[in-house]
């Protein structure tokens, strides 16, 4: 019996991000990422985001920490009526990303390397296979990101269970709003994927873009003020100012990482459909 | 009829290099074709261009009446690419049923087809095995299965007994055997003897240009001076050297020429439309000189046709 592919494009691009979820926590590589992503946040929940929620709860006697938060430009927060959400919001727009370059980075490295999407390639569109592992980045990113929430909540509801609507209130808005911040980082990497040629490389690069050419713009800038325009093309340009707000006023900014993931993955797609693999 | 593959103008080139130079043929559906050629003649670089791995510098592949890389080839295609491993982290199973489901085949039906092809190479036993637990062998013989999945119509085999055991080597020709009636595979391989066995119709590459694209056996020979004539072929190997008989068999009625392949063995072209019982008639030779023979093959062997310079 022949089995000529009949299905929709989406139904081979669901089927490849669900591999890619798979995969990534199969893999040697992404257990000791995701380990470590874990420990990391247990110890940042438990502690960290733990007193400092407790310090915007009761700010007296905990002036220490009051003034951490002052000195980091997050005072804003102490506005905040879910203190535990407020401190998570402000660690999570920068760990999140942070942490996406470095387990999105083997989208595509490793299997082109080792022939693997020649398997792939006869069964699917070179599209599919490309937005499918940003998808699937994507679905672990939110996966993630689910998981610290609801651990977040269940801080809250220890320290303050009254505000337990309000929690679950706000987890949706959080969620949509990290999503869309990651996005442009996940979308980064899988262009790298497809212009380097080794997992390592593509995360030195993604450094590099984001830290030098922050420093570049800025300073050609300086010249040619009609450059800056640029460091709309850098991920992550408007977290800094998203973590003075809260969550619903921080949308507002959303068009930045939609413009940029677009712009990423249209970029690495057309490489991609060109790419000897 | 449109042809199953049609290439027009064929080139690729790496860098300065050109792999294949401006290359075109058309291959019809049916019987498997045999890809020859030295190593660096363009064999991989053809069957990359024909499955979509790469992009040609110029000129058209298309297949199917579609060209290369169009959605509506999508599950018409196996191939066997050179050194393409799967993933180590996942089992067989879940690999080979991930590309089945890719082809369209439910999460129940995926399962069976990729035990299915497990099978036909026998390697059921090994499914929920690592592919970094297997041998070289078996890692060849997990790649030949996922080509086999889905039953595609046209199958391109580069190298697919490269590395295996004999025994493994003899199932895989089985199972192209088997296979063609319903699938058009395409084998390249450096064993001839091999790609005889399997195939009817040759195709020789050689530093990127097509050198002939024929029937496995038979040839329009350059021996005779009139170019219509078509030669048929028989070859005798003795058991023992004996160049006497050379001369003898020339005499027999129809002869065209006796090449010499080694001191034990001659290829005889002749004129089959004058002499059809032209085998009966060396026996009878052969019994007469008491010359002893191994074996009496209709037509040459492919490496014969393709390479040989022989002495007359």
């Amino acid at each position: 019996m022949n089995k000529s592919t009949q299905q929709l494009p989406l139904t081979q691009t669901w089927l490849i991000a669900q591999q890619e979820l798979l995969a990534s926590f199969a893999s040697r590589r992404g257990l000791f990422v995701t380990s470590i992503f874990i420990l990391i946040w247990v110890w940042l929940l438990f502690y960290p985001i733990r007193f400092s929620a407790e310090a915007m709860n009761n700010p007296v006697g905990n002036s220490f920490i009051l003034s951490i938060l002052n000195l980091l430009g997050l005072e804003p927060l102490k506005d905040w009526l879910l203190a535990e959400f407020a401190v998570y919001w402000a660690v999570a727009l920068y760990l999140f990303p942070a942490f996406s370059l470095f387990m999105a980075a083997d989208q595509m490295i490793s299997e082109r390397k080792r022939g693997g999407l020649r398997f792939l390639t006869l069964r699917c569109s070179r599209g599919q296979i490309f937005f499918g592992r940003f998808l699937g980045h994507m679905l672990i990113q939110s996966g993630l990101l689910i998981i610290t929430l609801v651990i977040t909540y269940l801080l809250l509801i220890i320290n303050s269970s009254q505000y337990w609507l309000e929690g679950l209130q706000i987890i949706p808005l959080l969620l949509l709003n990290l999503i869309l911040v990651t996005s442009p980082f996940v979308a980064l990497m899988s262009l790298l994927s497809v212009l380097m040629n080794s997992v390592r490389m593509a995360s030195l690069m993604a450094v590099i873009i984001l830290v030098i050419s922050g420093v570049i713009i800025n300073m050609l800038a300086v010249y040619f003020p009609l450059l800056s325009v640029f460091h709309y093309w850098i991920p992550g340009m408007q977290v800094e100012s998203m973590a003075q707000v809260s969550p619903s006023i921080a949308l507002l900014s959303s068009w930045i990482p939609v413009l940029q993931s677009v712009s990423f993955l249209m970029l690495g797609y057309g490489l991609f459909k060109r790419q000897a693999i | 009829m449109s042809a199953m593959i049609e290439c027009i103008n064929l080139s690729k080139s790496y860098g300065n290099k050109k792999a294949l130079k401006n290359i075109s043929f058309e291959i019809q559906s049916g019987q498997p074709i045999a890809l020859v050629g030295p190593n660096g003649a363009g064999k991989s670089t053809l069957f990359g261009l024909l499955s979509g791995y790469m992009a040609a510098t110029s000129g058209e592949a298309r297949i199917f009446g579609h060209k290369v890389g169009s959605p509506e080839l999508i599950g018409r295609i196996g191939a066997l690419p050179q050194d393409a491993l799967f993933d180590p982290n996942l089992t067989l199973l879940q690999q080979l049923s991930y590309l089945a489901r890719l082809q369209g085949y439910s999460r129940i039906d995926s399962l069976k087809e990729a035990a299915r092809v497990l099978e036909l190479m026998q390697l059921a036993d090994v499914h929920k095995e690592k592919i970094t637990a297997l041998s070289h062998g078996m890692k060849k013989r997990v790649a030949i299965a996922q080509a086999l999945m889905g039953s595609p119509h046209l199958v391109l085999l580069d190298e697919p007994t490269a590395g295996l055991d004999p025994e493994n080597a003899r199932n895989i020709r089985q199972q192209v055997t088997e296979l063609s009636g319903e699938t058009t595979f395409i084998v390249s391989s450096h064993n001839l003897s091999e790609l005889e066995r399997m195939c009817s119709q040759v195709m020789h590459l050689e530093q990127g240009e097509l050198k002939a694209l024929q029937a496995i056996g038979s040839v329009s020979d350059m021996v005779t001076n009139d170019a219509s004539q078509v030669l048929d072929y028989l070859t005798l190997r003795l058991q023992q050297k004996d160049s006497d008989i050379h001369n003898k068999i020339k005499q027999l009625n129809s002869v065209q020429n006796v090449s010499i392949k080694h001191d034990d063995e001659f290829i005889i072209a002749y004129d089959r439309q004058s002499n059809i019982a032209l085998d009966q008639d060396l026996l009878k030779l052969l019994a007469a000189e008491s010359v002893s023979y191994r074996q009496i093959i209709q037509g040459q062997s492919l490496e014969d046709q393709l390479f040989m310079k022989t002495n007359n």
